[in-house]
């Protein structure tokens, strides 16, 4: 028993405040600190900013929230952000002249998808084939990272590709509030999927006891198989607006982009071990990183030193989350 | 008390003269060993030892008996240091003692070989027998000829010959035994502690036990022996304590009592109320039919059949291949050959869904590991096998949900505060009513339930077979297996046998003794 | 008396366990017929240098996976290494001290690495890529991205230095091995990496304090990852973020095609040397093939996969059937 009950009572409220809306609080604070360090940051227009690049990433870490839900992970995102964004540009190219750009865009875009779904798929088979665990899945896609980067570079030949297709559809992917609202849309979509249907609450479940699900007779590897097929289409979606807003594509676009998505996906709260989590954190974790890499940027850090702050970020985050479980932990042993 | 040493059942060749020698000893001083006084271990949801005094004398074979859950396991991991207790002292030789981890319970002399063994499979017996403490040469260099020749000591001293550069993971269920019990001499231990030793081994290797252990008897080592075998407690126990619901119910001199005398004890009620009676209710209809199933290395050429209003008893001893059956019948694990009829309808059966589909649901042995999903809630887990049921369009009816979650939280008297609590958090009884609850919910016709029972306390136990007793009653129908003769011959219409992945018989009605369905299980 | 009957396994079981060699061999003979000129000394040699540099690593990366552990930083960790090691090199002059403190420098890593995992329970795939990123993001900020180089004539005398024909290279390998195979055989902390991988548990109970021997795989791979970034530096007198990137990878696939078993607890550093052997000849029948450099990291990421997939199959074999 404590002596003094009232900041006894103090001090558990303030951890629970900052146990469940730490992320919020975090994002606050980097916004104030931000602005108060340099004035530019809090306009319209780079807050504007902030959100249409955020919406690029936010796409890609919709789908790995897909696959971290499930007690999995895909390292192999950022290279498939690459090969597709090579495609789409290419497809652009060849068809997307001038009038014919609208029909050009649509055939890049579902072709893209298509591959990208058919490389999550190749993921899923590889590793539900003999049922790999968390180990597996992380050196399974380390090998696709690998294999589908060397794809990217061999379809260009190693050489960046500019733009010359015409405007259309395709640009306005990425002006205005478009990527803004195709990012808000599809995490509205997959929300309830997650939340609200039953294939979306077996995706937590097998996330939560794996064995369990399966011996709960739910199909485990045609969700798991589906989930990484459905990974590899957000990034499909995330290269088409990345490349059209630099109106060029380069094999080693997504170079990195695997990292940033689980970066986004842990400081948002959803599990390394799958089962807790959801949608709403990775919008949260996703504007964490936007707003952070953004202040940062208009401070001057560099790019180099910014790797040093999302390897620090994914460490903390998962830090974050065995410090909540412990205390979790404790508080039911009560 | 009598002396021990009169006790008729010492080992065959025990010479008359060591016979006084000791009695004369043990007759001027009573002299313990070890004592465990008011020990209280308390988990989340169950006491399971409350206030437990236990005394083992100097050089005896103790007995510690109990159904499944009375807390023996939790007392030995309390002796061994892996458990720290609520409150209560431990006292070695006189000297009160604090175990915080096995190694400075081995340090006093206690050893604990547990029902699941401790070794590294893909290490030799040498090394596992000496794990992490190597005898080293010069220069810190482990000297192998020495550790292999000391080993090979060890388990020659046992009366076996080994290969010690054998890997654990080649070695049988008997073997692994032995190569623990070395492990224990290993580090000169004074009191051996077993936890259900004879639990998947044969009638021989029991035999072959039986005669180490009393060997281990002569050097002067004190044995502790859990099991809830009677008629193997009464063969070679010296003094004999029964634990009942985390309480000491009574210690006895062997020779002074009866197995009658025990199983009440152990029971604390009449034997008959201890499964619920009900009427024959069998329907003539055949729901499961199973030709010739095989599953590689653990399951050939078993056939059954099962009954709409029948409890089907399976038998056999823990690695027989009982638990693979009936996960290959689910979809678990890959059928080899044969196949399966379920209403006289062949089906392919792939995976788990499939077999969930032609209404058949598992309740797996192990509830945390493959039974429930720990961290989620009492709800989530019920509604799990069965999403469809509660949608509306395509989404998932939350208040349907809830209504339904509540029905069967109700019908099965699971004891929580609300249906959103983390599992993890109930009792192993509710636990294992919240896994048959799935079940229930997903409506399924067959119900497989393998050791329905394990790890619940008394009145749990209870409840659970009036529940099955209530679902037969309903028409389904139900496969159960158990490691408890008792409970297989207590709740099973039929029993079919299962020894090393072959099917040994069939016994029903009058037919059904403990002898016959042991004589089959442990050829 | 009872006897154990020896186990001798099935055919499977036993061409897995001697995977490494049918491999080796086949593909020598396969070389040998394609290409005879691919087996001149020269290349032989070349290899063999290879060999020794990732071998190095390798050594520490079969410690981590036989105490049930994995690293994906090395490859950072070997960055740093080049990169700590020119620098110090030119700013002190010093080749003892610079190899002394680059050889701190890694053990620090590792331990970091080592303690993070164990202390704070974060698995440690999670953690090394955390740490993968910011040991490359330290080397990118250290050497704003460009190449560096040294011209230390200690360090040129080491890399062109040659003893029986052979590279001093070679030797360090050797020795290396020789060390650590000694030390995972024949010590009681070499053991316990065994008994710590093979079932955390059971290693608990005995009293082996596992944390500190999973945080020793962990500080040994942090000081060898220094070796190999190294040896080669002693090699191009140059270091950059770009040399070995797939080191990570090529270790994890030397040390399973060399029978270590991902699940831990079993393994030794001289069969990933041939794995190691097996993969370096591999690679450089790619180059010597003619293929372009895409084309070789294609086949090191299929190689990658194929050698978890086909340990996954042993394991599931293994718990299907007993």
């Amino acid at each position: 028993m404590s002596l003094k009950p009232g900041i006894h009572n103090f001090r558990t409220k303030i951890t629970k405040i900052l146990r469940s809306q730490g992320v919020l609080i975090g994002l606050v604070l980097i916004i104030i600190l931000a602005s108060i360090l340099e004035r530019s940051f809090l306009t319209v227009s780079n807050l504007l900013n902030i959100l249409r690049q955020a919406s690029a990433l936010g796409i890609l870490c919709l789908g790995v929230t897909f696959v971290m839900m499930t007690g999995g992970m895909d390292l192999s995102v950022g290279s498939t952000v690459s090969l597709c964004a090579v495609v789409a540009v290419s497809i652009m190219n060849k068809y997307g002249q001038g009038t014919a750009s609208n029909s050009a865009a649509l055939l890049a875009i579902f072709t893209v998808l298509a591959i990208a779904f058919f490389i999550g798929v190749t993921n899923g088979l590889l590793i539900v084939l003999f049922n790999g665990r968390l180990g597996e899945t992380f050196i399974i896609t380390y090998g696709m990272q690998i294999v589908i980067a060397a794809l990217a570079l061999l379809f260009t030949g190693g050489q960046f590709i500019a733009g010359t297709f015409g405007t259309g559809l395709y640009q306005w992917m990425s002006t205005g509030f478009a990527p803004i609202i195709l990012f808000l849309s599809l995490a509205l979509i997959m929300h309830i999927v997650l939340a609200y249907t039953p294939f979306g609450r077996q995706i937590s479940f097998i996330g939560a006891n794996m064995d369990c699900a399966r011996m709960s007779g739910i199909k485990v590897s045609g969700i798991r198989i589906l989930v990484y097929g459905i990974c590899g289409m957000c990034a499909a979606l995330t290269s088409i607006i990345v490349t059209s807003r630099v109106y060029s594509a380069s094999p080693l676009q997504g170079n990195g982009y695997e990292l940033d998505a689980i970066a986004a996906v842990m400081v948002g709260g959803t599990s390394q071990t799958g089962g807790t989590g959801g949608i709403i954190n990775t919008i949260l974790g996703v504007l964490v990183l936007g707003v952070l890499g953004n202040a940062l940027n208009v401070i001057g850090v560099d790019a180099n030193a910014q790797l040093l702050f999302r390897g620090a970020i994914i460490l903390v985050a998962v830090g974050l989350d065995m410090w909540n479980k412990s205390i979790s932990l404790k508080e039911s042993a009560k | 008390m009598r002396p021990l040493s009169s006790n008729p059942r010492l080992p065959h060749g025990f010479s008359t003269f060591v016979k006084q020698k000791t009695s004369k000893r043990e007759t001027s001083v009573e002299k313990y060993i070890l004592e465990m006084r008011d020990i209280t271990k308390t988990f989340p949801g169950v006491k399971a030892l409350d206030k437990v005094s236990f005394a083992v004398k100097q050089g005896e074979i103790h007995g510690l008996v109990g159904e499944n859950g009375a807390g023996k396991s939790t007392l030995m991991k309390v002796l061994n240091g892996v458990l720290v207790p609520d409150s209560g002292t431990i006292v070695v030789d006189g000297v009160p003692v604090t175990f915080r981890n096995a190694k400075q319970a081995q340090a006093c002399g206690i050893s604990l070989i547990y029902q699941e063994f401790n070794l590294v499979n893909t290490l030799s017996v040498a090394e596992n027998i000496y794990l992490g403490f190597l005898q080293t040469g010069r220069a810190k260099f482990i000297d192998w000829t020495r550790v292999r020749a000391d080993a090979a000591h060890l388990l020659e001293n046992l009366g076996f010959d080994f290969n010690v550069r054998e890997k654990v993971q080649n070695l049988s269920v008997a073997e692994k035994q032995l190569v623990e019990i070395a492990k224990a001499l290993s580090v000169n231990a004074r009191i051996i502690a077993m936890d259900e030793p004879t639990s998947s081994i044969t009638k021989k290797e029991i035999d072959k036990l039986f005669s180490i252990i009393r060997r281990l008897k002569e050097r002067g080592i004190t044995i502790i022996y859990i099991s809830h075998k009677l008629d193997e407690v009464m063969a070679i126990c010296d003094s004999v304590t029964v634990l009942r619901d985390g309480h000491i119910i009574d210690t006895k001199i062997a020779t002074e009592t009866s197995s009658a005398e025990i199983i009440s004890k152990m029971v604390g009620r009449p034997v008959d109320m201890k499964y619920p009676r009900r009427p024959p209710i069998i329907h003539d209809e055949i729901v499961l039919e199973v030709r010739k199933v095989s599953c590689a290395g653990f399951v050939k050429d078993i056939s059954f059949s099962l009954k709409k209003g029948e409890v089907l008893g399976i038998a056999g001893l823990v690695g027989s291949g009982r638990t693979e059956l009936v996960e290959a019948i689910f979809g678990a694990r890959p059928l080899q050959g044969g196949d399966v009829y379920i209403h006289g309808r062949r089906t392919s059966i792939r995976n788990t869904a499939d077999g969930k589909r032609y209404s058949m649901g598992l309740v797996t042995e192990d509830r945390k590991e493959t039974g429930l999903a720990l961290h989620y809630s009492l709800a989530d887990n019920i509604v799990i096998t069965n999403l469809q049921k509660l949608c509306s369009g395509i989404f998932v009816n939350k208040k349907l949900m809830q209504a339904n979650v509540d029905q069967y939280v109700q019908e099965l008297g699971i004891k929580t505060p609300s249906s959103r609590q983390a599992v993890m958090y109930l009792s192993g009884g509710n636990q294992q009513k919240a896994v048959l609850a799935k079940w229930l919910f997903s409506e399924v016709e067959i119900l497989i339930l393998d050791e329905p029972t394990r790890g619940i306390d008394v009145g749990a136990k209870y409840e659970i077979y009036l529940l099955m007793n209530d679902l037969v009653k309903k028409g389904k129908s139900i496969i159960m297996i158990s490691s408890e003769l008792p409970e297989v011959l207590g709740m099973s219409d039929r029993v079919i046998v299962i020894n090393e992945g072959r099917k040994k018989g069939e016994l029903c009605g009058d037919a059904i003794s403990p002898e016959a369905v042991m004589s089959m299980a442990i050829q | 008396m009872s006897k154990i009957k020896v186990n001798k396994g099935n055919p499977l079981e036993l061409m897995f366990s001697q995977t490494v060699l049918f491999l080796l061999f086949g593909f020598i003979i396969f070389m040998a017929i394609v290409k005879p000129s691919f087996l001149t000394w020269w290349n032989i040699h070349s290899i063999l240098i290879d060999v020794s540099i990732y071998g190095v690593v390798a050594c520490g990366m079969t410690i981590l996976i036989i105490s049930g552990e994995f690293d994906l930083s090395a490859s950072s960790q070997y960055m740093w290494a080049q990169v700590l090691f020119i620098s110090l090199l030119n700013v002190t002059k010093n080749p003892p001290v610079s190899i002394g403190l680059t050889l701190l420098s890694g053990l620090i890593l590792g331990t970091i690495n080592g303690l993070v995992v164990t202390k704070l329970h974060i698995n440690s795939f999670i953690t090394t890529l955390g740490t993968m990123t910011m040991i490359r993001g330290l080397c990118l900020v250290f050497t704003n991205g460009k190449m560096v180089s040294t011209d230390n004539a200690f360090i040129r005398a080491v890399g062109s230095a040659e003893f029986l024909g052979m590279s001093s290279f070679f030797y360090i390998y050797l020795v290396a091995l020789l060390i650590l195979s000694l030390i995972l055989a024949a010590t009681n902390f070499g053991r316990r990496f065994y008994a710590t991988g093979g079932n955390l548990e059971v290693a608990r109970l005995a009293g082996i304090n596992t944390a500190f021997q999973k945080t020793a795989s962990f500080s040994i791979m942090g000081i060898l990852c220094s070796i190999g970034g190294m040896m080669l530096v002693a090699q191009l007198r140059a270091g950059s973020t770009q040399y070995g990137t797939d080191l990570s990878l090529t270790c994890v696939a030397a040390t399973v095609i060399g029978g270590t078993r991902l699940s831990g607890g079993a393994g030794n550093c001289l069969r990933t040397a041939l794995g190691m052997l097996v993969i370096v000849m591999l690679y450089k029948a790619l180059v010597y093939l003619g293929l372009q450099a895409y084309y070789q990291n294609l086949v090191k990421g299929l190689v990658l996969i194929l050698v978890v997939m086909f340990d996954l199959f042993m394991s599931r074999r293994r718990a299907m059937t007993r």
